[in-house]
């Protein structure tokens, strides 16, 4: 046994301690606290054990912002895209929004029913889902209801809570085409069934020809598989459309003719438009973006180089240009894409800019290749009335005052 | 997750043999490097109808197990039947701490109004709709526990007391909900982007 009262070891102490750790990594647990024997560099440092899965440093405070309804089953959290780099959500800090509680699946009991429009209905187990031919394949995921506070006037403080409702990773899964060759569909295939196994067993219509095109039913997130909230062990992934589509949790996938028109379809995911008409199958989450820094809730260090920086991204395709105005509007410039820009998927960008301790509006636009241009709140009004609340796709503006300190305004 | 042996070398072959034909497909069409990033799905440049054999075929027992979905021309909806006096009662047990007493919604429990705004009931475009909700998700703490004929009393109940059927002893079972003509349905706009039109999408 080392010495515990001497912090300059030896090489003879650092290789007792290095077959200490060896060992505990082998057999026991109570045999790791020998490696504390080797001190951090420099006096009071301490070193830690980062266990068998690696969890942020105690000092790393970035966390998802949680809400929850009622008696908790109604809920979900918000991730800090303000405090983000690059394009991919780590899996922990990935938005969530639950209708029934988060269940908690043993993936080998989970089975996958397909069935309804087809020659040969079939019941598959992860492990049988496994064995199909894989893709891996970066995908925003963003809520319909991302910024749906933000309709009427400027509420959210940061980008968190102003847009925190889309995240992004790479999905790896069996591509739903080809579950649905391998049943073979009847003729008047036109539409599925997607089906939870949350306690609402919550369900959504989804169109056969976006199940005959990019969705895939996933079980890896970021390499790992998913995380709970995510639909562990088993989630539909439908790229572009709207989060409650992309059904968590797989149970059964219903082939059929028409649509369900269930309650998430026609109440919850639906918009109001004026005259009492509602908007339904509204399926895109459109082209949209937002400068995460500077952003809300910030402060800037006096007039000097800043970096502006942020995500686009649209469900109709890929983005092909971001504009920032730092004059309010006024003029524009073409901000640089950071690869990869990918279809479907948050793109990074970044423009330089030196502040000149002035007061100014900060904002930007997104284009993406199907030519749809990121709309102002007055436009949007113009196409969806003002009582709407989902698919929020407007310009965020963010106040900068001649303190720095940066607050969501739209004045 | 553990993977038979046999099975795995099966696995190998099948990849092996995919890959020779994306090898093919590329040397035969001389595809550009570009759609690699393009995020292409490998499965369908392999074999678009290739056949796996995975998972197992069942038979209308099982799918009976797992599928309770009511479809929109009443395909689904159970025998059984109840009456608003049925729906009231199970509403008042069941549903009030969180709906109000008036279904005028707790706003502490996160329920809506079911008279006006997203979750009035005179706007829904299907009585089907509700039917499968209600026996599919509620009440929340307790899904799936509602009985056929629960539903189809608190189905009846709501649509009375939100003004839709006016008969205030009104029973329901699978026929006469079926023959509900909601008063909204014809207040949707479906979106053009979703592929489908409005006569596409007319249920009955």
């Amino acid at each position: 046994m080392a010495d515990k009262t001497s912090l300059k070891p030896t090489r003879r102490r650092f290789i007792q301690a290095g077959v200490a750790s060896s060992a505990a990594l082998l057999s026991s647990t109570t045999m790791a606290q020998e490696t504390t024997l080797i001190p951090g560099r420099g006096p009071g440092r301490r070193v830690i054990d980062t266990g068998y899965y690696g969890v942020p440093s105690e000092f790393a405070k970035t966390q998802r912002m949680k809400g929850n309804r009622g008696p908790g089953l109604v809920g979900g959290s918000l991730t800090p895209l303000h405090e983000l780099e690059g394009m991919v959500t780590p899996a922990g800090l990935h938005f969530e929004v639950h209708h029934s509680g988060v269940p908690d699946i043993d993936p080998a009991e989970h089975k996958l029913l397909v069935h309804g429009l087809v020659d040969d209905a079939k019941i598959f187990t992860m492990e049988d889902l496994m064995r199909f031919p894989k893709v891996s394949r970066f995908h925003f995921l963003e809520c319909a209801g991302n910024g749906m506070g933000e309709w009427m006037s400027p509420r959210g403080q940061t980008a968190q809570q102003t847009h925190g409702l889309t995240s992004c990773s790479q999905w790896t899964g069996v591509p739903l085409k080809v579950i649905l060759n391998e049943l073979g569909l009847r003729g008047d295939a036109k539409w599925l069934l997607a089906e939870g196994d949350d306690g609402a067993r919550m369900t959504r219509s989804i169109p056969l020809w976006k199940a005959m095109d990019d969705a895939i039913l996933a079980y890896k997130q970021n390499g790992e598989w998913l995380r709970a909230e995510q639909g562990f062990p088993l989630r539909l992934l439908v790229p572009g459309f709207e989060g409650n589509m992309n059904v968590k949790w797989l149970r059964r996938l219903e082939v059929g003719d028409k649509p369900w028109w269930t309650h998430h379809e026609n109440t919850e995911y639906a918009d109001p438009r004026p005259d009492d008409m509602i908007r339904a199958f509204s399926f895109y989450m459109e082209c949209r973006s937002v400068i995460t820094s500077p952003s809300g809730g910030m402060t800037l260090d006096g007039p000097g180089y800043y970096e502006i920086s942020g995500l686009a991204w649209s469900g109709t395709g890929t983005i092909t240009k971001v504009e920032v105005s730092t004059d309010n509007g006024g003029s524009w410039q073409e901000a640089q894409l950071e690869a990869p820009v990918l279809p479907r998927c948050h793109t990074r960008f970044r423009m330089p800019w030196t502040w000149d301790g002035k007061e100014t509006i900060i904002m930007s636009r997104s284009t993406d290749d199907t030519g749809a241009v990121q709309p102002t709140y007055e436009e949007m009004y113009k196409i969806q009335g003002p009582i709407g609340m989902m698919h929020n796709t407007a310009i965020q503006n963010w106040k900068i005052a001649q303190t720095g300190e940066i607050t969501n305004d739209r004045s | 997750m553990t993977v038979h042996k046999t099975k795995l070398v099966k696995f190998v072959s099948t990849c092996a043999l995919a890959g020779l034909l994306i090898g093919c497909s590329e040397a035969d069409t001389g595809a550009e490097p570009e759609a690699a990033m393009a995020q292409e799905m490998p499965a369908e440049a392999a074999a678009p109808d290739m056949k796996y054999g995975f998972g197992t075929s069942v038979g209308a027992d099982i799918i009976a197990q797992y599928d309770g979905d009511i479809h929109i021309d009443g395909t689904g909806l159970p025998s059984g039947s109840g009456n608003v006096a049925l729906g009231r009662e199970i509403y008042e047990i069941q549903c009030a701490i969180c709906h109000g007493e008036n279904l005028e919604g707790v706003r502490e429990m996160g329920a809506q109004t079911m008279h006006e705004g997203r979750r009035d009931i005179k706007k829904l475009p299907y009585a089907e709709s509700l039917f499968d909700f209600v026996r599919r998700s509620m009440p929340l703490t307790d899904p799936g526990t509602l009985s056929n004929d629960e539903t189809y009393g608190l189905v009846a109940f709501l649509l009375v007391e939100t003004g839709v059927m006016e008969d205030p002893e009104l029973t329901l079972d699978a026929d006469s909900l079926k023959a509900i003509n909601m008063p909204n349905r014809d207040k949707f706009i479906i979106d053009p982007a979703s592929g489908f039109t409005a006569e596409e999408l007319e249920g009955k």
